[in-house]
C-alpha cells in the first residue's frame, strides 16, 4: 500500500537537505560525486584490489606498455614502469597517499579550525575590524608556501609533509567558520534564540551550526582539492613523500626521466590525479551553486 | 579616501610587522644556531663571537628583534650557507626573474580570461557558455606540474618548436644584471641583441602559458558569474529601455560593476599564481625566487629560505595593498564599508 499522509505535517527540511535536493538535480554533480565515492572505496580496498606488491619487480616485463596496446600483456593491465613494477598496483596503492592521506589531513585540520573559528565567532570581546582585516591579509599568503616553510623546519618525509599540510590548512577553516558564525549572529532567528535564554554552546550547535553547514561542507571540498594538489606538488619537487612510495606526484616526478620511452608512466598518474581533483572541484562548485540558489529563492 | 587610505596602510604595516616577527622567529625554529640562521656565519668561524655579540644573542628577545629589524631594513640579510654570497644582492635578481614570468602570466590571464568571461556571460546557459565553463573547470583542476610535463612533451620534444629549460641559450653570453632576461638583453652590449631577444622570448613562451592557465580560468569563471549577476539587475534593464544597444549596455554598465566584485578575488588568484610559480620555476630551471627557495630547502640554507619567504610574502602583501587602494579609488562603495 502506498504511503499516505493522513495528517497535515509541516515539512521543514534542514538547510543541508535543501541544498542536497538542488544538488541531486544535476547530472554532472551527481556523476562527480559517484566518481569521488568510488575513489574513496578504492582507497579503502586498495590492498585487496592491487594484483601485485608495489615494490615487486618483473625482470622480463620492464617498461611494458598498457594492455590495450600492441605490445601489452593482460597480466599487467596498465603496463609496468622502468623498473618492471606493475603500474596498476602502484596507482591503486598510491591512492592511499594521494587521496586517503589528504582526506585525513583535511578532517584533522577542519575539526581544529572549526572549533577555534566557532569560539572566535561567538566571542565578542576582541575588537574585530582591524583584527579581521590583518587576518584577511595574512591569509592571502598561500598554504603551499606555509607547507614549504614547515618542511624546511621539520625536514621531508611522509609524516612531516602530512603535518605541514594539515597545519597550513587550519587558518582557512578558522577564517571561514568565524565569518559564517559572525554573519549569522545578527540575524533575527539567532536574536530570538538568545532572548529565549539559550546558552552559548546550545546556540552554536543547535541554532547556528545547521545554517552554516553547507558553507562548511563547501570549504571542506575546497581544502581537499588544495591538499591533494599540495601533497602531489611537494612530492613532485622531491620535498614530500619519497620515491619508493607510490605517491602519484612522486610517480610523475620519476616519469620525467623516461617520458620519451614510456609516456604511459606519466599519463596514467596524471590522469588519475586530474580526475580526482576535477570531481572534487565539480562537487564543490555544484554545492556553491545549490547554496546560492537556496539563498536567492 | 584619506581615511580609507590610512586604514589600509595601517593594516599593511601591522601585517608587515607580524610577517617580520614570523621570519624572525623562524631563526629559532630552524635547526641549528639562531645567529647562524640569521647571518650565515657558522659557529666555528672566527667571526662568530663578534657577530653573536653584535646581534645580542645573550640579550633579551626584544633587543634581538630590534637588531634583526635594523639589519633587515638596511639590506644586511646575511650570507648564504651554501655559496657564501650575500643574500640581499642576489634576492632582487631572483625576484626580477620571477616577476618576468608572473607579470607575463598575469597579463596573459587578464587579456584572455576577462573578455571570454564577459562573452560567456552574454551567452548564458547557451552551448558556448557551457563549453567555455566546462573548459574552465578542467583548466583549473589540472595539476600545474602535469600540464607542464604534457606541454613540454608535446611542444618541446615531439614538435621541437620551443626549448625545454632555462632563460636563454648560454652561448649568447648575456651577463645577469637585473635578473630579468629581457631587460638584461636590452642593457647588454651584445652584438646579437635581436637574436638573443628572440631566443629569450622562445624560452619564455612555455612557462608563461602554463603559469597563466589556472588564473586565466579562474578569472574567466569569476568574470562570467559576476557579469551574469549584473545583467539581471534592474539598472541594466533601465539602460536597455533607454535604447542602448547590447554592446553599450555591457561595456558601460554591466562590466564596470562586475569588475568590482571580481577585483575582490584577485589577490587570491595572485597568491595561487605565486605558489604555482614555485613549481613551474623548478621544472623549467628558471632562476627565480621559487626555484631558489626549493633549492635552499634541499641545501638547508636558512638565510636564503628566510629571504625567499619574506620576499614572496611581501610581494603578496604589496599586491593586496595596491588592489585594495585601486578598488577604494575607483569604486566609492568600497570606501563606505
Amino acid at each position: 500500500m502506498p504511503h499516505i499522509n493522513l495528517y497535515y505535517k509541516d515539512e521543514n527540511p534542514s538547510p543541508l537537505t535543501l541544498v542536497w535536493r538542488r544538488f541531486n538535480q544535476r547530472l554532472l554533480s551527481m556523476t562527480a560525486l559517484y566518481i569521488l565515492l568510488a575513489m574513496i572505496l578504492v582507497v579503502i580496498f586498495s590492498p585487496i584490489l592491487a594484483p601485485y606488491s608495489t615494490s615487486m619487480q618483473f625482470a622480463d616485463a620492464v617498461s611494458l606498455p598498457p594492455s590495450w596496446t600492441e605490445q601489452g600483456n593482460i597480466q599487467f593491465l596498465m603496463g609496468t614502469d622502468d623498473l618492471g613494477r606493475d603500474m596498476l598496483s602502484r596507482l591503486l596503492i598510491g591512492s592511499i597517499y594521494s587521496l586517503g592521506l589528504p582526506i585525513l589531513m583535511v578532517a584533522v585540520s577542519s575539526i581544529i579550525g572549526m572549533v577555534v573559528g566557532a569560539v572566535l565567532g561567538i566571542d565578542r570581546t576582541i575588537k574585530y575590524q582591524t583584527f579581521s582585516r590583518v587576518f584577511d591579509t595574512l591569509l592571502s599568503i598561500p598554504s603551499f608556501l606555509m607547507a614549504l616553510i614547515i618542511i624546511a623546519i621539520l625536514g621531508t618525509g611522509l609524516f612531516n609533509v602530512a603535518l605541514a599540510i594539515t597545519l597550513s590548512l587550519i587558518p582557512q577553516f578558522i577564517f571561514v567558520t568565524r565569518n559564517a558564525v559572525h554573519q549569522e549572529w545578527h540575524k533575527d532567528y539567532v536574536t530570538a534564540s538568545r532572548l529565549n535564554g539559550c546558552s552559548k554552546p546550545y546556540l552554536l550547535y543547535r541554532v547556528i551550526l545547521p545554517n552554516i553547514t553547507p558553507i562548511l561542507v563547501m570549504q571542506l571540498t575546497v581544502s581537499l582539492s588544495v591538499a591533494i594538489m599540495d601533497i602531489a606538488a611537494l612530492s613532485f619537487l622531491g620535498l614530500g613523500i619519497q620515491s619508493p612510495t607510490p605517491e602519484w606526484g612522486s610517480m610523475l616526478a620519476r616519469s620525467l626521466d623516461e617520458v620519451y620511452l614510456s609516456p604511459w608512466s606519466m599519463v596514467l598518474p596524471g590522469v588519475t590525479l586530474f580526475v580526482t581533483i576535477m570531481s572534487i572541484n565539480i562537487v564543490g562548485d555544484s554545492l556553491r551553486r545549490a547554496l546560492s540558489e537556496r539563498v536567492n529563492s | 579616501m584619506i581615511r580609507y587610505l590610512s586604514s589600509r596602510l595601517f593594516v599593511f604595516i601591522i601585517a608587515f610587522f607580524l610577517l617580520t616577527v614570523f621570519t624572525f622567529s623562524l631563526n629559532f625554529f630552524f635547526p641549528g644556531d639562531p645567529v647562524t640562521n640569521m647571518t650565515g656565519v657558522r659557529t666555528f668561524s672566527d667571526y662568530y663571537p663578534v657577530i653573536s655579540e653584535i646581534r645580542g644573542a645573550d640579550k633579551n628577545i626584544a633587543f634581538q628583534y630590534i637588531n634583526y629589524m635594523q639589519n633587515l631594513l638596511s639590506g644586511n640579510w646575511g650570507a648564504s650557507l651554501s655559496s657564501g654570497d650575500y643574500v640581499f644582492e642576489h634576492t632582487y635578481q631572483h625576484l626580477f626573474a620571477s616577476l618576468e614570468l608572473i607579470v607575463g602570466a598575469l597579463v596573459l590571464a587578464v587579456l584572455i580570461g576577462v573578455p571570454s568571461g564577459i562573452f560567456a556571460a552574454t551567452q548564458f546557459r547557451g552551448p558556448i557558455d557551457k563549453g567555455v565553463i566546462s573548459l574552465a573547470m578542467a583548466g583549473y583542476s589540472i595539476p600545474v606540474f602535469w600540464l607542464a610535463q604534457l606541454l613540454i612533451l608535446f611542444f618541446a620534444v615531439k614538435l621541437d618548436w620551443l626549448p625545454i629549460t632555462g632563460q636563454i641559450n648560454p652561448l649568447y653570453g648575456i651577463a645577469p644584471q637585473s635578473g630579468s632576461i629581457l631587460i638584461d638583453i636590452v642593457i647588454s652590449d651584445s652584438d646579437y641583441k635581436a637574436a638573443a631577444l628572440q631566443d629569450a622570448l622562445n624560452h619564455l613562451i612555455l612557462p608563461v602559458i602554463i603559469l597563466s592557465i589556472m588564473p586565466m580560468m579562474l578569472l574567466l569563471r569569476l568574470m562570467r558569474n559576476a557579469t551574469q549577476d549584473m545583467l539581471q539587475k534592474p539598472y541594466v534593464k533601465a539602460a536597455r529601455a533607454r535604447g542602448l544597444n547590447e554592446f553599450q549596455v555591457l561595456i558601460k554598465h554591466a562590466v564596470p560593476n562586475a569588475t568590482q566584485s571580481v577585483l575582490q578575488q584577485v589577490p587570491l588568484i595572485f597568491s595561487l599564481l605565486l605558489s604555482n610559480s614555485i613549481v613551474i620555476e623548478s621544472i623549467f630551471n628558471w632562476p627565480g625566487i621559487g626555484n631558489w627557495l626549493v633549492r635552499a630547502i634541499f641545501e638547508r640554507d636558512f638565510p636564503v629560505i628566510q629571504a625567499c619567504v619574506l620576499i614572496i610574502a611581501l610581494t603578496i602583501l604589496l599586491f593586496n595593498l595596491v588592489v585594495d587602494l585601486y578598488r577604494g579609488w575607483r569604486f566609492p562603495i568600497v570606501r563606505q564599508e
